[in-house]
């Protein structure tokens, strides 16, 4: 058992007394650097709790190919997330952006051998640390997904997008405002 | 934290533990997340980066306290995970570097904004112990209510 105060407290500290934020020290370099060596020395491990020990007890051995589809998904969502900004959606962005992102991984399992080529060439400019204007692969996501989507996909976007809202408006009405709170 | 952080959870980060049905850890993602929409105390965040989950952490704000004599309210660490590609051990190098230590940083930013002083209590699990004995976190010995994890808690933040 040991009571020593944690090594970095006195950083935390000054800190806390210049910006009133702790997480003002991710704009740190040094204390990034710090604290990613030391999460290097002990393997990554950082999990807590219970629940997480399956997830941590898998020994993965499909790191790279989870890693190859987070990439592809994180660009994707990243264009996607640019594209529907512009639609105007308002309060039901997040439920229609959330199924759309779930349309993209289901269409991602079952891609025409095109589909495939377009996605490894777009990984494969991803690896090349082009400069964004440099990215042509990149440029054309938007117009890829927007072919992506079929009429189905497209109907279950309105859908979500019509809940959403409706459930936003029936919350409304489930907390009617009182004259108190009106004056 | 949203559905999209934890169906990046379900589908993605554990693609193998989805194809052996364990499927604990996701559902108990689902859970966290509920909880925290309905109970003011529990708290679920996500640390997102170009829009893909790379870090979830749960908390409980209220009725935890420390194991310390004073019994001071802390925040609690419910829950904390960082992506399997930002694990040495599995990705060499791994994508991001700091995940864990970025987490625990909010935690500790949300025990000084509640008024705990930088209290933090947590289970480590036991292929984290290490991590945490490097950072000097004091410890407490193993907890026969959380199935002998290691019980670890940050006090006050001290120059």
């Amino acid at each position: 058992m040991s009571h020593m105060p944690p090594m970095d407290d006195r950083r935390l500290a000054e800190q806390l007394a210049k910006t009133g934020n702790l997480m003002d020290l991710c704009f740190d370099p040094d204390w990034l650097e710090d604290t990613a060596r030391i999460e290097d020395e002990c393997g990554g491990y950082v999990e807590v709790g219970i629940l997480m020990r399956d997830y941590v007890a898998q020994k993965s051995s499909a790191a790279p190919e989870l890693r190859q589809q987070m990439r592809l998904q994180s660009i994707l969502f990243t264009e996607l997330h640019h594209w529907m900004t512009a639609w105007d959606l308002g309060g039901s962005f997040e439920a229609t952006y959330t199924q759309a992102r779930q349309l993209i991984r289901q269409h991602l399992q079952d891609l025409s051998p095109p589909q495939q080529a377009w996605t490894d060439a777009l990984l494969t400019e991803d690896e090349q640390g082009l400069e964004p204007t440099q990215k042509t692969v990149r440029s054309q996501a938007i117009a890829w997904l927007s072919q992506l989507f079929s009429d189905q996909d497209w109907q279950t976007l309105a859908d979500s997008a019509a809940q959403a809202i409706a459930q936003d408006v029936l919350h409304i009405a489930q907390h009617p405002i009182t004259p108190a709170a009106l004056r | 934290m949203q559905q999209r952080h934890w169906l990046d959870f379900q589908t993605t980060w554990q693609g193998i533990l989805a194809a052996t049905g364990q499927a604990d850890a996701a559902w108990m993602w689902d859970y966290k997340l509920r909880q925290a929409e309905r109970e003011v105390r529990y708290e679920a965040y996500a640390l997102e980066v170009e829009a893909f989950t790379q870090g979830l952490v749960f908390l409980e704000t209220q009725w935890r306290r420390s194991h310390l004599p004073a019994r001071a309210p802390l925040v609690y660490i419910e829950a904390l995970a960082s992506a399997p590609w930002n694990r040495l051990t599995l990705e060499q190098p791994p994508f991001l570097r700091g995940v864990g230590q970025t987490l625990l940083s909010f935690a500790r930013q949300r025990s000084v904004a509640l008024g705990y002083h930088g209290r933090v209590g947590l289970h480590a699990l036991p292929e984290a112990e290490g991590f945490y004995r490097r950072r000097q976190v004091p410890e407490y010995g193993p907890d026969p209510d959380k199935e002998g994890l290691v019980y670890f808690e940050y006090g006050t933040i001290q120059s």
